[in-house]
């Protein structure tokens, strides 16, 4: 395949890519199936499927899924396909069946395994071939699901690399969140649904992008600032206004931030937000996980600031603040996130205010911050679409970073280290037919 | 005699809630959180019925600390996402008192309303119901809630609401 003359693999180089990558719409066909088709995606959290029979629908690449906890206690992604006529099984986001799938067209029956149970006149199958009394000709199963201390992801290909292995370093994200709650973790309610219009990849370039936020969040840092000093309350649902003022800092600030990135396209990047506070109730906490750890594990995980752990291509942790985003691509230029929020089951209520503050303020549909980032993504885009100037220049501290063992570490935060990582991983998915990208 | 047995005059309420909607379709937004109690909040569920704000969730949560750094960037001249502004026209109608009970000497009116928002060549029409929590100030009224159920609340959010509903 080709765009403009340029093969795929041309349109990636060390300090640069091609604007087709974000605008061309058969590009973005051929990711679906070459990325999203086999990366492994995030699906869901146990705690949205504690009893036998409860389940959630989402979509991974162009395959809408049923989530369910099967009678064995089990967590199984099925198609949400009748195997008779192709109906959706679940049309609604959550809900519970007592046993069995019933599809609302002709009433083919599944267990929550999949399996056929029963259709309405299985003499009309008989001698036609299609055996009606076979549980295995029932919902189609996505055979590689991997349970991660309770976040569920699969994988859509028949063959790849094994989930920890894929994962990498990103896992240490999702380990420090989930280590930072006394009782493990569960999700907060429902997640905010909102549409970028742009390509997925410009959202996740600029979760690693250091120099915009100066420039781009100055009215929300200088706005915060100044209903800070009008009504000086610095109760914890201010936590969002007190970060805003962050993001407008002189540059030094932003430069110390240290990212890490790895072979399928992931990176961890440090945090300039702590959560930790002085209050009792904080420090309460912080006893509390001393009581579960020990003194010395638990400041190791309490002093593990992230701001964003990436698992490319689906989703971006902010484990500081129990916030987790999943994009799901609907056009070449319109990407849809859902805004997860988690609870840290056993710590007190203010870490969760902390982070339904920070939730509110920077990522809902009503932010204060993203509106200016999508913006940005918008006229990124639509600069893209135009033919004329071709490349898009990726090469901020390019040759001043460490490699060890694949990892590519940068310690100035400026560095486009990461956004040069996620374009390698994409090279590789979208040349190498076996998507193996080392 | 209780606050709750003599409520306003239906007219009067009405009256403060198109002044409020007036305010915000003309971008006067200090005057509009002036409308606002000193611990007034600005409450848009994220679900259908929610009761617990502090433990899910929400679209908006907002007290006047949050208000006031919303309409600070919104003015800023270097917000970019209001580049073009937003525009807005509220519709309030089907004002109802008849379940207006007094809690805390606070007066409950419920309103629907459609709002027309424009940026950037796109029109979009929200809908749905204000309950306001009013307490009386002297001729007029402040905000102890004013909430905001979209009927969309959790669907998927096309644009940021960068103004208010």
């Amino acid at each position: 395949m080709s765009s403009n003359g340029v093969s795929l693999s041309g349109l990636v180089q060390p300090d640069r890519v091609h604007r087709s990558l974000y605008v061309d719409a058969e590009i973005f066909e051929r990711e679906i199936d070459q990325i999203f088709g086999r990366a492994w995606l995030y699906v869901g959290h146990e705690s949205q499927v504690p009893n036998p029979g409860d389940y959630i629908t989402t979509q991974l690449a162009r395959q809408p899924v049923i989530m369910v906890r099967h009678s064995d206690g089990s967590i199984r992604v099925l198609h949400n396909r009748c195997a008779h006529h192709g109906s959706m099984i679940a049309g609604d986001r959550c809900g519970h069946v007592e046993s069995l799938f019933t599809c609302m067209y002709h009433g083919w029956t599944f267990r929550t395994d999949g399996s056929l149970v029963g259709v309405p006149v299985p003499e009309d199958y008989e001698g036609t071939g299609f055996d009606v009394r076979n549980p295995r000709n029932g919902l189609g199963r996505v055979t590689r699901v991997h349970n991660y201390r309770g976040f569920v992801f699969a994988s859509l290909a028949a063959e790849g690399p094994e989930f920890t292995a894929f994962a990498a370093g990103a896992l240490t994200g999702f380990d420090n969140m989930i280590d930072r709650a006394p009782d493990g973790v569960e999700v907060a309610g429902d997640c905010f649904r909102v549409i970028q219009h742009s390509n997925w990849k410009i959202f996740l370039e600029n979760m690693f992008d250091n120099v915009h936020p100066r420039i781009v969040h100055q009215s929300s840092a200088r706005g915060a600032k100044n209903a800070q000093q009008r009504f000086p309350a610095g109760a914890a649902n201010h936590v969002s206004l007190e970060t805003f003022q962050l993001l407008a800092l002189d540059q030094s600030f932003m430069q110390r931030l240290e990212i890490d990135n790895y072979p399928w396209g992931h990176s961890n990047m440090s945090g300039f937000v702590s959560p930790r506070g002085e209050d009792a109730e904080s420090l309460a906490y912080e006893a509390v996980l001393r009581e579960r750890h020990g003194k010395e594990r638990a400041e190791q995980i309490l002093s593990r600031n992230f701001h964003h752990t990436m698992l490319y291509p689906s989703a971006v942790l902010q484990p500081s603040f129990q916030q987790l985003r999943i994009v799901k691509p609907l056009a070449v230029d319109r990407t849809q996130i859902d805004i997860w929020l988690f609870r840290l089951k056993g710590a007190p209520k203010i870490v969760f205010r902390k982070a339904l503050s920070y939730a509110i303020g920077a990522n809902s549909p009503s932010n204060m911050v993203s509106a200016d980032d999508f913006e940005s993504y918008y006229r990124v885009h639509q600069g893209l679409a135009g033919p004329g100037s071709e490349w898009v220049v990726l090469s901020r501290q390019m040759g001043r970073d460490l490699v060890e063992d694949g990892t590519v570490r940068t310690r100035v935060g400026s560095s486009e280290a990461s956004q040069r990582n996620q374009f390698q991983a994409w090279r590789r998915y979208m040349t190498d037919e076996n998507g193996d990208p080392r | 005699m209780s606050p709750a047995a003599k409520l306003p005059a239906a007219r009067v309420l009405e009256e403060f809630l198109f002044r409020q909607a007036e305010l915000l379709d003309g971008r006067n937004w200090d005057e509009w959180i002036d409308l606002f109690a000193d611990a007034g909040v600005y409450w848009m569920p994220l679900k259908e019925e929610q009761r617990d704000a502090e433990n899910y969730p929400s679209i908006f949560y907002e007290d006047k600390a949050l208000m006031a750094a919303r309409v600070g960037r919104l003015r800023d001249g270097h917000a970019w996402g209001q580049q073009p502004p937003t525009r807005t026209v509220h519709l309030i109608g089907n004002v109802r008192l008849d379940g207006a009970e007094s809690r805390n000497g606070e007066i409950l009116v419920r309103s629907n309303f459609t709002v027309a928002e424009f940026r950037r060549d796109v029109l979009r029409h929200h809908a749905g119901t204000y309950t306001h929590h009013l307490r009386s100030a002297g001729k007029s009224f402040r905000i102890a809630m004013q909430r905001v159920d979209l009927i969309n609340c959790d669907g998927i959010h096309e644009y940021n609401l960068q103004v208010y509903i």
